[in-house]
């Protein structure tokens, strides 16, 4: 697991009372930088964390706020050639077996909650979720041992 | 007795063949209508055999007649006969029908290509032999096994024919064109009483998913002798290209789905639509575990009332709450009043029906000096004030003993305490997401 050097969850505590924006920007910087590395830590290996590697890059570059319009744009965009391709290819397809059969609410529920999952049909879709399951709770684990040991 | 009189005129057929074909060759013609005929004792004699034992017996008898005669066939060697106590020995430990008829697949094979190079006579009475065995061994396993072995009976069956089937396509593709007629006649004649009513053509058809590389020879061998490959169906199901790739494709996603199961608690729904949800849920509420972990530090009950909001508007059925944000906050105060008070009243009746209430918003009841250790222990607040704010991640749904000393852990919203309630203890409900 690589340790972000940026997480500001050392400096928490040691600052004095401050307001709830503040808490919620710091908050909300230790949630990306938990994502963040938990995506580098997966590396390209999978679709979910190549998304959320975009996302967060892009999110960076630009803007906190704009960064989630932007996600499925640029992840399509800073794809290489040929993934791209196959990667619209795979959309297309999808799309029309979409269109054929209509995938049950769940489905496109699903797609939203795992990052990178508008591209992918039912079967590479809950593989990437068990996958990202997986991560997720092996992140949750590392978080709560790293908050009981602060003081 | 008709299918017994059936295979007698194939076995019939076969006789003549054979012994057209033996006159031809010179010594071994005596002994080989010998040995038929007393292949076709035994056929009037499994009629009347007990099935349990007499399986291995009809087969060794089978074995020990022919092995003489499968000397004699080869062209090349002309030693001597064994003794059938040899054969019945060697041949005597198989265990299962399958491995006998394996390996006398095997030992056709052989023959075939060894005496390929024989006359075409030979090599033809080979064949003819080996499908003679086969008939009766068909017969036999048709005989003594019971209908509801079908199934077993169609794999062997499948499996002799494709041993047959391939050591004939593969030994004299040609020289059995001329013969096939007579052979089809008697494999006509098999499936009837083979397979017990079920046809073993179609069975065969319709056993095994994909064939071994003469899969052709399944199909009857009127077909000209090119090995065709064919992808068999299971039974009932069409060939189709496409429905084979849709089965494919429902198949990979019931193997994945039964992985997530596994992953994911409470997965033991049986649905597809439900088990969906049920993993939706879970990754929606280990992303909140994130959120909430990276929330955990920083203090002030003010990081965690947001998440109170969202909580209990959850629980109310929030239809007209946004969970966080001030008007989440201020409506979320107003929600958390309303519970205080319901709950106020449940408990002034009966404990245990608050108690089910509060589970039911995903709430907890705790005592006082438990909450104040908790919070004491883990966060750190900035407040003077002895609000106790539990760590929203403990799940401990229905811990709390019914006592009448005990009291609700209160949260302090970044509004304001709401102080109030009756006897000085503010009875704000705590949240805990309970994942049970």
């Amino acid at each position: 697991m690589k340790i972000k050097k940026s997480t500001p969850l050392g400096h928490s505590s040691s600052l004095p009372s401050s307001s709830s924006l503040e808490i919620r920007r710091r908050t909300q910087l230790i949630k990306l930088a938990a994502y963040s590395s938990m995506a580098r830590a997966v590396g390209s290996r999978r679709v979910w964390s190549r998304a959320l590697i975009l996302k967060l890059s892009a999110g960076k570059r630009i803007g906190h706020r704009s960064s989630i319009s932007l996600s499925a744009r640029s992840s399509l965009r800073c794809l290489g050639m040929k993934r791209k391709r196959s990667k619209t290819v795979t959309k297309r397809f999808a799309a029309k077996k979409r269109q054929l059969e209509g995938p049950c609410p769940g489905v496109v529920e699903l797609q939203r909650l795992v990052p990178g999952g508008e591209s992918m049909d039912l079967c590479g879709l809950l593989e990437e979720t068990a996958h990202f399951v997986q991560c997720l709770e092996t992140q949750v684990r590392v978080m709560r041992s790293i908050a009981d040991q602060l003081p | 007795m008709q299918p017994c009189s059936r295979e007698m005129q194939g076995g019939m057929n076969m006789n003549s063949l054979l012994n057209n074909g033996n006159n031809n060759n010179m010594s071994p013609s005596h002994h080989h209508q010998i040995s038929l005929q007393d292949l076709h004792n035994p056929i009037h004699g499994s009629h009347s055999f007990d099935p349990a034992a007499g399986d291995h017996d009809f087969l060794d008898q089978m074995f020990s007649t022919i092995n003489p005669s499968w000397a004699d066939l080869n062209p090349a060697a002309d030693g001597p006969d064994p003794a059938p106590d040899s054969n019945g020995n060697s041949i005597g430990p198989f265990g299962t029908h399958f491995d006998e008829s394996a390996i006398l697949a095997s030992k056709l094979r052989q023959h075939q290509i060894s005496g390929g190079g024989g006359s075409s006579s030979t090599s033809a009475a080979a064949a003819a032999k080996a499908l003679l065995l086969q008939q009766q061994m068909l017969m036999g396993r048709g005989f003594e096994r019971s209908p509801s072995d079908v199934p077993g009976v169609d794999e062997s069956v499948q499996a002799l024919y494709n041993g047959f089937a391939g050591s004939l396509h593969g030994g004299g593709g040609g020289q059995l064109l001329n013969q096939s007629p007579q052979f089809h006649h008697p494999q006509g004649g098999t499936p009837s009483f083979g397979a017990q009513g079920q046809g073993t053509k179609p069975a065969p058809a319709a056993s095994a998913s994909t064939t071994t590389a003469s899969g052709g020879g399944g199909n009857t061998t009127n077909t000209s002798g090119q090995p065709r490959q064919r992808v068999r169906a299971r039974r009932g199901q069409a060939t189709d290209p496409h429905s084979i790739a849709e089965r494919l494709r429902r198949e990979r996603i019931a193997e994945r789905m039964k992985a997530l199961q596994e992953l994911v608690p409470n997965g033991n729904k049986t649905d597809k639509a439900s088990m969906l949800d049920e993993i939706i849920d879970y990754v929606k509420f280990l992303q909140l575990q994130v959120k909430v972990l990276s929330m955990s530090r920083l203090g002030g009950a003010a990081a965690v009332a947001p998440l109170v909001a969202y909580m209990s508007s959850e629980g109310a059925g929030g239809g007209d709450c946004n969970g966080g944000g001030r008007n989440g906050n201020g409506s979320a105060n107003d929600s958390l009043t309303v519970t205080e008070h319901q709950v106020a009243k449940l408990m002034e009746e009966d404990m245990g029906s608050a108690m089910q209430y509060l589970q039911g918003k995903g709430l907890c009841l705790m005592p006082i000096s438990l909450a104040t250790a908790i919070s004491t222990a883990t966060c750190h607040s900035s407040r003077p004030s002895a609000a106790a704010h539990g760590n929203p991640l403990t799940a401990s749904n229905g811990d709390g003993p019914t006592s009448p000393s005990m009291s609700v852990l209160t949260v302090q919203s970044a509004a304001g305490a709401n102080g109030g309630g009756p006897d000085g203890s503010s009875a704000k409900d705590a949240a805990s997401v309970s994942k049970s």
